[in-house]
Parts: C-alpha cells; structure tokens; sequence
C-alpha cells in the first residue's frame, strides 16, 4: 500500500514531479457568465438553513416525545441525517464562504456544522484548502477518505464515524495541551495553532458537559441529541463522499481525472447542498452552491458525462475498491470530451 | 533602484465595474480592480497563500476573492481579510487618467 502520510516520502516524490500546488485543468467559460455565477446572495442559503435548522428541531422534539417507544428509531434515524449528515455540506460550503454573502453567517454555521461533524473548524479549514490545492495527491492531501489497498471494512467502519471520530479525538486532545499531529503541521501555519488549541479544549469541555449530563440524569437522552448523532447520523454522507473522489485517479492535475459529477435528486441535492456537482465544485470553489447546477451546464461539454444517480456512481466505485485491495493500479478511467 | 514612474497599463473599458483583469507591468504581474464605484486599485496578481492567480478571481465590494481557496483581500490596502489568506498582497499607486488605467511602479 502508497504511503498515504501527510509530509510523507510521497510528497517529496509528488514535489519532483511538479505536482505540488500545480497548474491545474480549467475549462473554457465566458468571464461574464462565471461571474453572474459566482455572485453571492443571503436569501437562498438564509432559506435552506432555516429550513434545515427547522427540520432538526422538529425531528428532534418528534424524537423527544417518541423516546421509550419504537418511534424513536425512524424518528431520531431523521434527526440523525440532518445532524450528521447534511452537516457536512452546511460545514463544507460555509468553510468555503460561499454559501452566504454574509461572512459572518458563513462563519456561524460552520462553526455549528463543525461540531456535529466532530471536526475542529480551525485544523479542518487548513486541510480542506490543501485539499483544493493538491487533490488527490498523495502524500499532499490530507483528505484522501478512501486509500487505495485499504480494508473495505474501514468503509463500514467510517459509515459510523468510528475511524474519523478516533482520529479527531486523537487530534483534540493533544492539540488542547499545544502539541500537533505531524500531518496537521505539514497544512496548517503555526501561527494558527492557538486556535486549534481553544476550540480543542472547547470541545473537550462540551461533550465532557454532556456526558455529564447524562450520567446526572441516568438517562443516554441528552447524549443522542448532540454528539452520537455524529455516529448513527452519519452513513448518508459517506454514501454522499464516496461519490466524490474514490476510485479515481492519483497524482493528476486534471480534476475530470480524480472528481465525479453524480446527478441526484432533489431530496439528496437539498440536503448535499449540491454537492453532488463536486467536479464543477473543484474547479470553481468560488462558485456558490446554489449555482452549481448552471455552471454544470455551462461547461458539460468540456467535462466527462456525469453519473444518471447514486447507483450508478456506487455500481463503478465498490468494485474498483475491491479491486485496488488486491492490485493498487486499478483506476477508473474517465473518458475526455 | 529606477525611478517610479506612472505607466499605462490598461484601458479603462476593458475592466468591468466589480472585475479584475491582470496585466504584465515590466515583467510584475498586476492584478487591476475596478470596483462596482468605479474605484481602481493595483496590486499582486499572485495570492499570497496560494498558488493562484487573482485574475480568475471575484470582487465585492473593497475585496477580492482568490479563485482556488477562496481567501480574501482587501484590494485598498492588500490586507488579508479572509483565511486562508494570512499575508498581505503588495499594493500599487494607480489612478485613471481619462480612459486609461495608470499604476507608479
């Protein structure tokens, strides 16, 4: 199996190679027209987070007054997806800035979405702008999810945040006492470490606080509305995330190579904030999630056909994966317009 | 060291209001802004975080936006104002002289 590590031998090989913050593939688009898309509004966002934000409270008080009987289980199963699920594209787009105009109602839901998604915002913003500069580049990229060799049972592991939870917790803790994992200090600057290290506490003090709460009240409640959501909540998105780069191909500058566009309905769009568009996505992150849509458009020609639906995506990647188990240069291939 | 002198870099119609378009100045690659007030600023084309070029970028308002990580400047002063930008860019005396752009480099 490649080694995978941040700052790893991999990454000087990826430097040698010129692979490194690289050039990388843009399809043609009128200035104009990308502009127009690009613009950002509160109103489209302000209305999907509400109604977001309106789903999980009612799904949770629907939970609250089920709790005890069979009921509870369809209805926190809801709760979950919205908590651990659908927060991830809210954490995603608001990290980006550009799901509001408002900078700081970005910054106000990702810092809500980061805590349901068990992720430190601060740490979490350095990686995901690595993940843009060097996509899929190992030994660069910090958030290469499905590692090709990997044991497929750290899939299943992952669609209960078991793996990413532990790490996470790893992290925090010894970020809450100033010292770093190794990777983290290969993407993030020092300078903006004191962040990590207040919100690492916090989140210590937060989740200890409910624990807490659940021991003084004898009852598992408190703990299955904030935190283990995270976990029963989370399988959606990785079904979502697998779509996005796994199988693909290693160590390209051409996004078309390593990134899949999946057509999906309007369900799965609302609560992926679109981000089933994730080629366009990578190409043009200043492009608004609710923009996504058009941009596809405006440059289909240019890009490989996407996937009809989820399905389709998953009948390619599974196979693939267990390819790359055995014989790691297994690649699915794309072909370009 | 030469002289600073003003120089022609650009026509003024050949920026939109709220745009940016970059032009090789000597050999410096400068990114110029003209925002939705008709206002003009110059400075680095280069992103200071990344490795990009603003001229792919969006303008809004007083900043502009890089087109890879999405990290903020001020195009006045060419402070950051956005992660994961954290250095400034360097900035350029410029100022429109009937139809023409000019910077002092």
């Amino acid at each position: 199996m490649r080694n995978y590590t941040v700052g790893g031998p991999e990454a000087e090989n990826a430097a040698q190679s010129n692979l490194v913050e690289g050039d990388w593939y843009k399809p043609a688009i009128d200035r104009n027209i990308l502009k127009s898309l690009m613009s950002r509004s509160n109103g489209i966002a302000a209305r999907d987070t509400a109604l977001w934000l309106m789903l999980l409270v009612g799904s949770g008080v629907i939970a609250y007054q089920c709790w005890g009987s069979w009921w509870a289980i369809p209805a926190f199963g809801f709760y979950g997806i919205l908590y651990g699920s659908a927060s991830d594209a809210r954490w995603h787009e608001c990290g980006h800035r550009t799901a509001f105009r408002s900078r700081r109602a970005n910054d106000a839901v990702y810092y809500l979405a980061s805590i349901m998604d068990f992720r430190e915002p601060i740490s979490w913003r350095w990686s995901h702008a690595r993940h843009h500069s060097d996509t899929i580049i190992v030994g660069r990229d910090p958030e290469i999810a499905f590692k090709r060799g990997a044991p497929l049972v750290n899939v299943f592991l992952e669609f209960f945040a078991i793996r990413s939870v532990i790490a996470e917790t790893k992290k925090i803790l010894m970020n809450s006492v100033g010292r770093t994992i190794p990777e983290q200090a290969d993407f993030q600057p020092a300078e903006e470490m004191q962040g990590s290290v207040w919100w690492s506490r916090f989140y210590i003090l937060f989740f200890v606080g409910v624990a807490v709460w659940c021991v003084t009240i004898g009852s598992v409640l408190p703990a299955m509305f904030i935190g283990l959501p995270t976990f029963y909540g989370r399988w959606l998105m990785v079904i979502y995330g697998i779509t996005q780069h796994a199988g693909l191909a290693e160590d390209v500058l051409d996004h078309r190579l390593n990134t899949r566009t999946v057509m999906m309905n309007r369900v799965n769009r609302f609560l992926y904030l679109n981000m089933n568009y994730h080629l366009e996505h990578h190409i043009f992150p200043t492009v608004p999630y609710h923009a996504l849509p058009a941009l596809h458009d405006a440059v289909a020609d240019q890009l490989p056909a996407p996937h009809r639906s989820i399905w389709h995506a998953l009948k390619e990647i599974f196979p693939a994966l267990a390819k790359q188990r055995t014989d790691q240069s297994v690649v699915l291939s794309r072909v370009l317009p | 060291m030469s002289e600073q002198t003003w120089k022609i870099v650009s026509k003024l119609c050949d920026i939109e209001q709220d745009d940016v378009a970059c032009v090789d100045v000597e050999g410096v690659m400068i990114a110029i802004v003209r925002t939705a007030g008709d206002q003009v600023f110059a400075l680095d084309s280069q992103c200071t975080h990344g490795r990009a070029s603003l001229a792919d970028g969006y303008v809004e308002g007083l900043e502009i936006e890089c087109p890879k990580h999405n990290g903020r400047f001020n195009v006045s002063t060419g402070a950051a104002v956005a992660s994961p930008a954290r250095m400034p860019l360097q900035t350029y005396p410029c100022r429109v002289s009937g139809d023409c752009v000019e910077v002092l480099i």
